[in-house]
């Protein structure tokens, strides 16, 4: 029993971990229906960024997660402008472009910092709840991931401009019409969706730690939430986050573990084949 | 016919031009005499010895030492006036070759390299490309110089191989004494990568381990883009390990050990195998992870010379990294094979791999690997015998100035065979063959010894 | 509004067609010659590897066509492999059948790939083929006594010889793979240009709702074609298994199914060389960077953007422009012509005058319509009077179009009943279409790469008739659209466009005919034309029109029955004076004309 609550544990706590990395897509996705091929690419660099800031400048971890921010933002404000945007609405150059980013970055990354590991400093201290063990790298992840996720919700749904985000992603051209500059919204999106996703690495490089292979696992975590969750649906990350967590938990405790990642995979294509929308996601209406 | 599409009679017409060409292709040309291979084994009047490495596609932290060593015992031969055959002195050439961790990348590489006439290969870090390679490398009267085992690759039939590391069967069973009566562990969790290799490492030291009454309670398996180990960490635990077994997977062990530290295994000892990559020694965090780490590696591992030194000093310079685990695969092999083309005389590969014994036994002392001797199989290449040493990872070692694993007290451990004896079966029978033991414990490898 | 005449000559279509000619001999040479040019191991390594990429990418080009992306190609190519495989070294079944085999498993699990994801569109299905490819990926690694785990399986033999030639020899190998290229090829032609099945999965891949309205059976085609090109690649990855002589899961990592999908689009997925070109393209350019393998991710990714930024329809169509560029064949759009040229005495069609007392070829019975809980359409009763041109109105959103939609199949019936010929039914597109319901749309659905004369004889051939050459004739003059028949349609003007959509709906001489709109954005002269257009195509083909107009005088002059819809109720039906005055319509009606 104990060890059944333990995979329980560890599932919740992957879950918010999964959801962290996957937040940044649920926006570019959900707003901009963009299918971001790149979006691991620059969630790595943006961990990079944090880790040569702290490694060699030696910056406090604060000050490290908000150059990761920035980087991020960048990244994505520049993959907007010059790729995406051009490319709106055919989904093929969507996806070459996409591509094509992520392979120079992966590249790029390998050339200029080596294919090895790479650490930020933690302790290994865990905290004990009782007879339950929660790594305080992991309970850390898994809490920003709760703050960072709630504050996206809350902006999108509660603030003015979480309005006009909602109104720009529903219909772009008569958020046009009624005066809003939808380049303008786009772009923000896109920097802060990338901003995120670096801030989600940096707060899992004490986890997972840092390669250039990170962007493969993050594209796909975040690919299979997104899409359980639903397009656009920030409950939806969270609790496709959760999902997944629990389940690959579980999957890998109980299941010898060259099988076990067939379970979360196999669970997204029942929700594609039932329910494509994902689980909180909208369907779209037949012409 | 449209712009762009095609009616039928356009096609019906291309189809028969096209028939009628490719069937003049096959049939006609080939009358055409094979070429005579050049009985010369030069390349553009030099020897061309290859490395053929991941430089994309996976482990490719490991490349770059191992690159660095054929290089540099390929240029310190050349400083020395090449390799001399009939009075003439001829330099050596490295064409590197990027294997990409895939059967269809080793093989492509190896074909491009065979056909500016290499005859030579060292490296192959997966199993896949030398799976490949091996019966491609026959025909073309080539030698494969491998480190790489794995009981479905390195006992496979090929006459044209050396291998220059241990079999995973033989340190298996040491590693099981040693955590038995030194480090007193009982049960013991392992993940290992999965595939033959990994599976070699476990066995021989399950076997042991068990014959001497310990348990392996639980079998967990290393993806190569596994980041999350948890669920598996927490089933150790939950079982009371009191000791964990990586076995390979270089950057994900070093993933696998950090988690169980956090993960409630902070203070059990780890044994590995293979698994250590440069993050242990440029990383803070990596170097207090594995702190302590029992690990068989060569001899040249635990000790420091001038020679040590020089390397070392010239390695770091070049790529960054110290030496390590890589590094000794391809320093001595490569040596000794230049070194068998002068004892033997030749170039050509099949001679050269018959001189191999002999230049292993008068070249000893020149050999950083202290090799005790060659096992020469009938069909199944040369095995290199090199003595290993059982030793502990130092994470506060200046690796700048002296070895990383420090050789454990007891001499047992020190210089231990790290070859099963020529009267194994394994070096006869057929790698799929069942009945076989492929994993003799530490009491039956001594008796086979005599 | 029209100039002089001005015809495509027609030489510069000649030129085109030889160019075309000349370019697939020089690459059938070409291709054929290049081993003994590149003649070492090395190389015919890599024009095998080329011959076997080309044949996944036209297998691939094959779903793509059909509109849906497969990031699941390469792993086709492992199932094929790993089959053919298994079969040979564990069941020592002789290599041919075995790769036969090997095809049809490979096809098999294509098709049950299909049936999982139809409802999926565009990314979801690509997301769900990667889901695939991954999952094939975790069984290869996991089932190690059957797969061999993730080591995989080697000593494959290659094939064996035939009539002494060997396989063991890498140029008989190529040339063998260039075979295989050959046949997917082929398969390519027939299911695009070449068969009445891959004109349709052709349209269905452009428009998947005309295609559906023009009686295209969408799921059925599409697992077709998921089949056809499932096989090819098991084909294609049995051979490359039994080239390499071996295989295992790092073979087929699922970006490398996206590579494929980058040699498809490289190349141009809507020509039938494209996916080669692109193929040899990609598969030399990292063969080429091996040198600076290091550099070689970087450069592939800069490759693509430079492909995405530059030439986004694919390799071929830009080297075709540039021939034509250097041969200076320009495509020429001729204005339209209103002059008269001699057209077939008479619209061919076997339906005469209507009688009265015909049994009404639609009714309708309390018919509701409902997305989610709102009810669109409700208590529509309705008898559709026989050969007449029955008038739609109402007020914007009232529910027209979805009427409209009902009728073929695409909206729900979600209560009450539709009768056909007395016969309660429930419509599908494809269903609706059989019977002889044609439709136009308001926003003008043509196939916009194919020519005016190309679309209308599809609207004739796709619901299943056979394209009467007198009647698509009739209706090109009668239309006026010959002297840019041979045009592609996308670049024709608003009234071009809904000519051809008319022409379409009318070419395969259909018992019902739903025209939505079809004057709208037009101007009084082209109106005018227009509905003398659709008067003179109604008395001529005696079949029944429902037509939704805002402009009222239109309506007044050629409806002889009219219906207004308001918020989803009939609120009128009859003559068109009486309606006209009626006071509920006139109070709805606010606006328009």
């Amino acid at each position: 029993m104990q060890l059944f609550l333990q995979q329980a544990i560890n599932g919740v706590m992957l879950g918010g971990m999964f959801s962290l990395m996957s937040i940044g897509l649920t926006m570019m996705f959900g707003i901009m229906k963009t299918a971001n091929f790149a979006y691991g690419a620059l969630y790595m660099i943006g961990g990079y960024a944090a880790f040569w800031a702290s490694s060699l400048l030696g910056t406090p971890y604060w000050l490290s997660l908000l150059i990761a921010f920035v980087v991020g933002f960048g990244m994505g404000i520049a993959v907007e402008v010059i790729g995406f945007r051009r490319f709106r609405g055919n989904e093929d150059a969507t996806l070459v472009f996409g591509l094509g980013v992520a392979l120079v970055a992966r590249g790029g990354s390998v050339l200029a910092w080596g294919s090895q590991t790479r650490y930020i400093p933690t302790s290994f201290a865990a905290y004990h709840l009782g007879p339950f063990i929660l790594p305080s790298a992991r309970i850390w992840a898994a809490l920003a991931s709760v703050v960072i996720v709630l504050a996206v919700y809350l902006i999108v749904v509660r603030t003015k401009w979480g309005r006009v985000i909602r109104a720009v992603a529903d219909n772009s051209e008569r958020a046009q019409l009624v005066g809003f500059d939808t380049s303008f919204q786009y772009a923000l999106v896109a920097g802060l969706a990338t901003g995120l996703s670096a801030v989600a690495c940096v707060f899992l490089i004490p986890v997972f730690s840092l390669s250039p292979t990170v962007d493969d696992s993050a594209l796909y975590t975040a690919m299979t939430i997104v899409i359980l969750g639903g397009l656009g649906s920030i409950v939806g990350c969270g609790a496709g986050g959760f999902i997944i967590g629990v389940v690959t938990a579980f999957s890998f405790g109980y299941l010898n573990s060259t099988i076990a990642p067939m379970v979360p995979l196999l669970l997204l294509l029942i929700v594609l084949a039932v329910r494509p929308e994902g689980l909180f996601g909208r369907r779209e209406r037949a012409v | 016919m449209t712009e762009n599409n095609w009616t039928r009679r356009d096609f019906l017409a291309t189809a028969t031009i096209g028939g009628v060409a490719m069937t003049a292709g096959m049939g006609g040309f080939s009358f055409e005499a094979r070429a005579e291979s050049a009985t010369s084994f030069l390349s553009k009047g030099k020897i061309s010895f290859g490395t053929i490495l991941p430089l994309s596609g996976g482990f490719t932290v490991v490349s770059q030492p191992w690159i660095h060593a054929i290089k540099y015992a390929i240029d310190e031969i050349n400083t020395a006036g090449g390799v001399k055959i009939d009075g003439k002195s001829y330099q050596v050439d490295n064409p590197v070759g990027d294997e990409q961790y895939s059967a269809q990348g080793g093989l492509t590489a190896f074909k491009k390299l065979a056909a500016d006439n290499t005859h030579f290969t060292a490296g192959y870090v997966s199993v896949e490309a030398p799976a490949a390679v091996q019966g491609v490398n026959e025909q073309e009267d080539h030698l494969m110089i491998l480190g790489i085992t794995g009981k479905n690759l390195c006992l496979t039939k090929n006459k044209l191989r050396f291998y220059e590391y241990a079999l995973a069967q033989a340190t298996g069973p040491y590693m099981a004494h040693y955590a038995y009566n030194v480090l007193k562990v009982r049960k013991i969790g392992s993940i290992e990568l999965a595939n033959t290799w990994g599976e070699d490492f476990y066995f021989s030291f399950k076997k042991t381990f068990e014959a001497l009454g310990g348990q392996m309670v639980s079998r967990g398996f290393l993806q190569p883009n596994q980041t999350d180990f948890s669920a598996q960490i927490t089933e150790m635990a939950s079982k009371g390990v009191d000791a964990l077994y990586i076995i390979m997977g270089d950057g994900p062990a070093s993933a696998v050990a950090l988690q169980a530290r956090q993960g409630g295994l902070a203070d059990i000892p780890i044994l590995a195998q293979g698994a250590w990559g440069p993050e242990m020694y440029l990383e803070d965090q990596g170097r207090k992870t594995m702190d302590g780490a029992v690990y068989p590696g060569v001899v040249a591992y635990s000790q420091w010379s001038d020679k040590h030194q020089k390397l070392n000093d010239k390695l770091f310079k070049d790529t960054k990294l110290y030496l390590n685990n890589w590094f000794w695969h391809g320093y001595d092999p490569t040596k000794i094979v230049l070194w068998a083309m002068e004892e033997a005389n030749s170039l050509d590969p099949r001679k050269v791999i018959e001189a191999i014994p002999d230049t292993v036994k008068k070249r000893k002392s020149d050999l950083m690997v202290q090799p005790a001797g060659t096992i020469k199989t009938a069909s199944k290449g040369i095995y290199l015998k090199i003595p290993m040493t059982i030793g502990r990872f130092n994470a506060n070692a200046d690796f700048a100035k002296g070895p990383a694993l420090i050789a454990v007290k007891d001499k047992m451990y020190n210089g231990f065979p790290g070859w099963v004896p020529e009267k194994w079966e394994g070096y006869t029978a057929d790698p799929s063959d069942t009945k076989v033991n492929w994993y003799p414990t530490l009491d039956e490898l001594k008796a086979m010894n005599g | 509004m029209s100039s002089m005449i001005q015809t495509a000559p027609k030489n510069w279509v000649n030129t085109a067609c030889l160019l075309n000619r000349l370019g697939a001999i020089a690459l059938i040479v070409s291709l054929v010659a290049a081993p003994l040019i590149a003649s070492n191991q090395y190389y015919l390594n890599v024009l095998v590897l080329m011959a076997l990429n080309a044949t996944l990418a036209t297998g691939l080009a094959i779903v793509v066509r059909a509109g849906r992306l497969s990031l699941a190609q390469a792993t086709f190519s492992g199932i094929g492999g790993y089959t053919s495989g298994l079969l040979v070294m564990k069941l020592g079944m002789d290599y041919w059948p075995a790769l036969l085999l090997a095809g049809m498993f490979a096809a098999v699990v294509g098709v049950l790939l299909g049936l999982t994801s139809l409802r999926l569109r565009g990314f979801y299905f690509a997301i769900a083929t990667f889901t695939f490819s991954q999952l094939v990926i975790i069984i290869l690694r996991a089932w190690t006594p059957v797969t061999g785990g993730m080591s995989g399986m080697f000593g494959l033999p290659v094939p064996p010889d035939i009539l002494g030639i060997s396989f063991l020899n890498a140029r008989n190998y190529y040339y063998l793979a260039l075979f295989a290229a050959a046949l997917s090829v082929s398969a390519s032609y027939a299911c695009s240009a070449g068969t009445r099945f891959g004109r349709g999965l052709t349209v269905l891949g452009e428009d998947e709702v005309l295609a559906r309205a023009l009686g295209v059976p969408a799921t059925r085609y599409r697992l077709y074609a998921f089949a056809i090109s499932s096989f090819i690649g098991g084909v294609a990855g049995s051979l490359s298994a039994h080239f390499i002589q071996g295989i295992s899961p790092s073979d087929i990592q699922p970006i490398a199914s996206v590579f494929v999908v980058v040699m498809v689009m490289a190349g141009g997925a809507n020509m039938l060389l494209g996916p080669i070109v692109g193929a040899v393209v990609m598969t030399a350019v990292p063969e080429l960077l091996r040198a600076s393998a290091q550099w070689s991710m970087v450069f592939y990714g800069l490759f693509l953007l430079a492909y995405v930024f530059f030439f986004q329809n694919g390799l071929l169509p830009l080297l075709q422009k540039a021939v034509y560029r250097i041969f200076n064949i320009t495509v020429i759009r001729p204005e339209y012509s209103i002059a008269a040229i001699d057209r077939p005495a008479a619209y061919p069609t076997r339906r005469t005058a209507p009688v009265a007392g015909n049994i009404a070829h639609l009714q309708f019975g309390k018919m509701q319509c409902n997305y989610g809980n709102l009810a669109v359409l409700q208590e529509i009763d309705w008898k559709i009077e026989n050969g007449c041109i029955n008038g739609l109105i109402g007020p914007n959103g009232a529910g027209k179009t979805t009427f409209f939609n009902v009728v073929t199949g695409v909206a729900p019936l979600s209560g009450g009943r539709m009768l056909w010929k007395g016969e309660a039914i429930v419509p599908t597109p494809e269903s609706m279409a059989r019977r002889g319901v044609a439709r136009t749309f308001q926003h003008a659905r043509i196939l916009e790469n194919h020519t005016v004369f190309e679309a209308i004889s599809l609207g004739a051939e796709l619901p299943g008739s056979k394209p009467e050459p007198a009647r698509l004739e009739w209706l090109i003059s009668k239309l006026k659209l010959q002297s840019i028949r041979d045009v592609r349609s996308g670049g024709l003007t608003h009234y071009q466009k809904r000519l051809v959509s008319i022409g379409m709906a009318m070419a395969s001489d259909c018992e019902v005919l739903l025209l939505d709109e079809p004057l709208a954005g037009l101007d009084d002269t082209e109106t005018d034309e227009l509905t003398q257009i659709i008067l003179d195509l109604h008395q001529a083909a005696h079949n029944t029109v429902l037509l939704i107009e805002h402009k009222l005088s239109v309506i007044m002059r050629i409806c002889s029955h009219l219906t207004v819809l308001d918020q989803g109720r009939i609120i009128a039906q009859g003559a068109p004076k009486a309606v006209a005055s009626n006071e509920d319509v006139i109070r709805a009606y606010l606006g328009d004309e």
